[in-house]
């Protein structure tokens, strides 16, 4: 038996079971009284990973670009020829996965036959079965899928983005690879990557809902063997990754009606301490919602000179090897929004953060953590990003309060400096590309 | 679902769904009118502009400023259309008192919400010229970025064509001429026949003073003569004439193919469970007939599923498809709908079909904002089960039920956008 941690926050009226299972899984499950129950079974492995090796190894492996997401895929395929979705479908659970960057996730949501759900959970993702005969299969579903986003404007400006900021960074590659990239994939490195990443100790088991942490025991018993210790050595060959951006413009053309754009701020001081790294996530939350919101200077000043007449979406990404800011809007004279958001910063940079924004801003930062906890979905989910970015989610609204005003001050001004913007745009068809 | 429901004038009543499941309370305020090409345009601008800004708030800044000390509160316009009914209003969430810090946000996220409807900003006893304008504009640019979703673009085409005769075509969001054409005293005038003639119906969900919130906007209406509107029925299509074919050509990359169909039934003709069960095995979800035979089994695409609507009788099937692909796509499709006529359903596909739709059922309980839109829509259908009876009923159903559905299922509309170098 394992020894279960509990840990609670009266404030909030949760508590959550933690342990370390025999196999080597960490596992959380998250009492909550709703009607679905979710569960969530992660690996750190993304599209960012494509160069690796096991300590003792002699050289390192070097895999084709999307090969994370595409392992997603295929890993829904079972050796009796069954697919995963199938055996959901005997349970009613709705089940899905994802990939990101850095993570590949396998998930369910369900209101009955929570416990079986997992059984089937845990026991697809630790069974790979590979032919090159269903990985040949496979290859035409996800040109397709690549396709679709193709024709997608949120996609193209957000890849576009990542090629501008970065030059070598891994982050730059998109996560489903290219129609090439993923031509290259065999049975045999699927095999590999799936020997690597998916060891019981690089993952972690979140579940949240209706469930008892003695019953969630007692199928990881039983569905895990315990996996071998290996420590995975990987090379995201970002030392040469200069801090200023690779690329001021990315552009590219599609069937919009106005050009979109995505302003894109590269950051490369990134605490090593995870609590620290917390600390500034919510700050510069607190800060793209004292900048960016309706209530900001800058986008009343746009909308008042019709330069847009949509929001200013803001969000943050911060991961240990690399972390970016993006605002994006639409508008037809992308240039235009661009040197308002240099002015504007220049010009709060020299008047100062108003103490007042500060505060409600701080305010909205911490309302919104209370609220994800009405979904379990989100709750799972939230375990799972504090674990890997080695904090705990009822620390958060701790972290939250310490944000100072002056802390803030100084990050917003290291943070915004002009080599560090970048831009993408999507144009409309009718606007040659500038590239 | 609902725990209390109290009429505060005529035609206007105030439902609420007592829960302690959630950290927020959420709000809803509906204006309920019959769908109409020369007016729905106004209803969707005026709620824009009521969300624009109030006279206590008087900009969107302040409107803003408001919302982040109540706690992250939202206040959102809300649009839509089923069946005949056009569905216009505000709604709204709060965290719950208990987590505000010691200070309290419902009374005043309810004055606020009543200063959004009742108190609008006005100048010369009009909406505000500058806003107006505003609002215009940005809804011009929501018309015109149709387009940047091609699937849901392909999907309204559709539907567009196949109903061009009825009001399902008409699209509430309005024309760029439209909305050009509009005028400050028009929307006035939309304003007060809102308040005047259009049903109300307020949805409060979480936990709350529900009596003191009813006599609050009570005192709104004691101001107000209230005519209700009688909304006339209308005529459903049950069964389609001969098969419409349109292409359209545009810069993408991959086809849309989607397909209109008649299904011949309502939610107003009962059973309207049979209606979803059918979709579950033959499009509406990973192990549905579309999903497994001509995503999985042929590779045809990445995207294949369909819907059938509530009170409009129809059904779509949407793919996203090489173009080249197309006919192979749609015989696969027609295919796997023969075989859901002739009851070629397995145990295992009946029994996952009932189980995923009962999931989907019950997790509406999960979400403050679910329940406000299954009632409301319950409300308007004169059909209030649950989703817990829903569900029940689900699980007795049987497969010559969901066979004599898809028999009434007939093909009217075959829509497909594809690219300038496509071929196929």
């Amino acid at each position: 038996m394992a020894e279960i941690i509990t840990k609670e926050n009266k404030m909030l009226g949760e508590k959550y079971y933690t342990f370390d299972h025999k196999s080597g899984l960490k596992v959380y499950v998250f009492p909550k009284q709703l009607t679905s129950s979710y569960a969530l079974f992660t690996t750190k492995y993304g599209s960012i990973d494509n160069k690796f090796k096991l300590e003792g190894d002699e050289d390192f492996t070097c895999v084709p670009d999307g090969i994370a997401h595409f392992l997603e895929h295929k890993m829904f395929e079972c050796e009796n020829g069954e697919d995963a979705f199938e055996l959901f479908a005997k349970t009613g659970a709705s089940a899905n996965a994802y990939t990101s960057n850095a993570r590949t996730a396998y998930l369910f949501s369900t209101t009955d036959n929570f416990y079986e759900s997992l059984e089937y959970l845990l026991d697809f993702v630790t069974h790979p079965y590979f032919t090159e005969q269903t990985v040949q299969k496979e290859q035409g579903i996800i040109g397709q899928e690549l396709r679709m986003y193709d024709d997608h404007p949120g996609s193209r400006l957000e890849r576009g983005l990542l090629e501008a900021l970065y030059k070598h960074n891994k982050v730059r590659i998109d996560v489903g690879g290219t129609i090439e990239s993923i031509a290259k994939i065999t049975a045999e490195v699927l095999y590999k990557c799936y020997y690597t990443f998916y060891n019981l100790r690089n993952m972690v088991l979140a579940v949240c809902g209706d469930i008892d942490v003695n019953e969630v025991e007692k199928i990881c018993d039983k569905m895990l063997k315990e996996a071998p210790k290996q420590t995975i050595i990987r090379d995201y060959e970002c030392e040469n990754e200069p801090k200023e951006v690779y690329k001021k413009r990315s552009t590219c053309s599609l069937a919009v009606s106005k050009p979109i754009l995505s302003i894109g701020i590269k950051d490369s001081n990134i605490p090593s301490d995870p609590s620290e790294r917390a600390k500034k996530f919510y700050a510069i939350q607190i800060l793209n919602e004292m900048l960016y919101s309706r209530t900001a200077e800058l986008y009343n000043t746009l909308y008042d000179k019709k330069l847009i007449s949509h929001l200013l979406d803001s969000y943050f990404e911060q991961d240990e090897f690399y972390s970016f800011n993006v605002v994006s809007t639409e508008s037809s004279n992308p240039e235009a929004v661009y040197e308002h958001f240099v002015d504007f910063i220049e010009k709060t940079k020299k008047n100062g953060l108003d103490k007042e924004s500060f505060e409600l801003a701080k305010r909205t930062i911490y309302a919104l953590y209370i609220k994800s906890f009405d979904s379990t979905e989100e709750i799972a989910e939230n375990i799972v990003t504090n674990y890997l970015e080695g904090t705990d989610i009822f620390d958060i609204p701790e972290i939250i309060s310490s944000i100072t005003y002056d802390y803030t001050t100084e990050l917003f001004n290291d943070f915004y400096k002009e080599e560090y913007y970048a831009m993408s745009v999507v144009n409309p068809l009718s606007k040659e590309s500038e590239e | 679902m609902i725990t209390k429901s109290i009429q505060i004038a005529n035609g206007v009543k105030i439902n609420y769904i007592q829960t302690d499941k959630f950290k927020t309370n959420t709000f809803s305020f509906n204006f309920i009118t019959q769908i109409r090409k020369d007016s729905a345009y106004l209803n969707t601008l005026l709620v824009r502009l009521l969300t624009h800004g109030s006279a206590s708030y008087p900009s969107q800044m302040a409107l803003e400023k408001k919302l982040q000390y109540l706690y992250a509160g939202t206040v959102a316009k809300k649009t839509s259309s089923i069946g005949k009914y056009q569905i216009f209003g505000v709604l709204a969430d709060m965290l719950n008192d208990r987590y505000t810090e010691k200070t309290p946000v419902t009374d005043e996220a309810i004055d606020l919400l009543c200063d959004i409807i009742f108190n609008p900003l006005l100048e010369n006893g009009a909406f505000s010229a500058q806003y107006t304008e505003d609002e215009k504009s940005e809804l011009i640019d929501i018309i015109n970025a149709e387009i940047n979703n091609t699937a849901r673009y392909s999907q309204n085409r559709c539907i567009e064509i196949m109903c061009e005769n009825e009001i399902f075509s008409i699209k509430t969001i309005g024309t760029v001429e439209q909305v050009n054409s509009v005028k400050q005293q028009m929307l006035y005038d939309a304003y007060f026949k809102a308040l005047r003639e259009c049903r109300i119906e307020i949805y409060v969900v979480g936990n709350v003073d529900i009596d003191k919130i009813a006599s609050k906007f009570k005192s709104f209406f004691d101001k107000i003569e209230r005519k209700p509107e009688i909304i006339d029925d209308i005529d459903i299509v049950r069964c389609a004439a001969e098969v419409k074919n349109e292409e359209e050509i545009q810069d993408v990359s991959q086809g849309k193919l989607v397909m209109g169909f008649r299904t011949g039934k309502t939610i107003e003709d009962g059973d309207f469970h049979i209606a979803q069960l059918f979709n579950e095995v033959f499009g509406g979800s990973p192990s549905s007939k579309l999903f497994v035979n001509v995503r999985e089994k042929k590779s045809l695409c990445y995207t294949c599923r369909s819907f059938v609507t509530q009170k409009e009788g129809f059904m779509c099937v949407t793919a996203g498809i090489e173009a080249s692909n197309k006919q192979v796509a749609i015989d696969a499709i027609l295919e796997q709908l023969e075989n859901v006529k002739n009851a070629q359903i397995s145990d295992t596909e009946l029994d996952s079909a009932k189980k995923s739709l009962k999931n989907g059922y019950m997790n509406i309980y999960d979400s403050s904002f679910s329940m406000e839109a299954w009632t409301l829509n319950r409300e308007l259908s004169n059909n209030y089960d649950t989703p817990t009876t829903e569900a029940k009923k689900v699980l007795e159903a049987t497969k010559e039920q969901i066979a004599e559905f898809a028999k009434g299922i007939t093909l009217d509309t075959i829509y497909f956008l594809k690219g300038e170098d496509a071929n196929g």
